[in-house]
């Protein structure tokens, strides 16, 4: 039996014999759910005072992460920052426009109906454009 | 060189995945491509002892002739499962075999992907 087999066998009889943390995962979220559900029900009847800031703050907290306020305010819902593009790279971007191989209005970039050939040769661009800036940096 | 099949469809996908809109900015578009692509990845992203890395240097400057490796972009982008290469020694490809790894965990880490790079004895990972 070659090695290969023999950590296949084994990784099989981990996975028959054992819980995946998968599954573990996917309970834990459930019973997560259930509480946090409950624990709302009461706190919004009341039955659960709030009775000091802190207590306000934590919950508030929670609110924020659950609900990414603190990227939506800065206007980066869901993504961080995009690297900036160099004049270089740029360039090859626009030359590609001007050749009609895109169309760019305000909405942004149409590359529908670019062929791999053209993307190739955009990429091929990018590349020399980021290798210079490389080569500069020596 | 590229020799991945990437056209205008695929790049409208990949953008529309990932910011939710078919035509990209400028920025977007860059990025995708980046991604995409590993030569450009690496390019964009890799170091080697402090500097970016370079697979072509102009003018046979024999001082950064280490830097001249226009090889290895084939290499690179060729991205079938299985590549057997027959070369001589010293021409980077470990360096750019752990560098094809990191690009392949970064552009599957929607997937949470377990990378493991051997090498053939302990010397070549040192």
């Amino acid at each position: 039996m070659s090695m290969t087999d023999e950590l296949r066998r084994k990784v099989e009889k981990k996975k028959s014999g054992t819980t995946s943390s998968a599954e573990v995962l996917d309970l834990l979220n459930e019973a997560m759910s259930k509480s946090l559900k409950q624990y709302l029900i009461r706190l919004n009847a009341g039955e659960i005072p709030i009775d000091n800031i802190a207590d306000l703050q934590r919950v508030f907290g929670m609110f924020k992460e659950a609900n990414n306020i603190e990227e939506a305010l800065e206007g980066n819902s869901g993504a961080g920052a995009l690297p900036e593009i160099s004049m270089k790279v740029e360039k090859a971007i626009d030359e590609q426009v001007q050749k009609g191989k895109m169309s760019e209005d305000e909405e942004g970039l149409d590359v529908m109906n670019m062929s791999a050939e053209d993307v190739a040769e955009l990429v091929r661009n990018f590349d020399i454009a980021q290798n210079s800036e490389n080569e500069e940096a020596f | 060189m590229s020799v991945n099949n990437i056209d205008g469809k695929l790049i409208a996908n990949v953008a529309l995945q990932t910011f939710g809109t078919t035509k990209p900015t400028k920025e977007q578009l860059a990025y995708v491509l980046t991604m995409l692509n590993p030569s450009s990845y690496l390019l964009k992203h890799h170091v080697i002892k402090g500097h970016p890395i370079t697979f072509h240097v102009s003018g046979r400057n024999s001082a950064k002739a280490n830097a001249h490796r226009p090889w290895q972009v084939q290499i690179l982008n060729d991205q079938h499962p299985d590549k057997v290469i027959i070369k001589s020694r010293q021409l980077g490809l470990s360096e750019m075999g752990v560098a094809e790894m990191i690009h392949f965990a970064d552009s599957h880490s929607y997937a949470a992907v377990k990378c493991l790079y051997t090498f053939p004895r302990l010397c070549g990972a040192l």
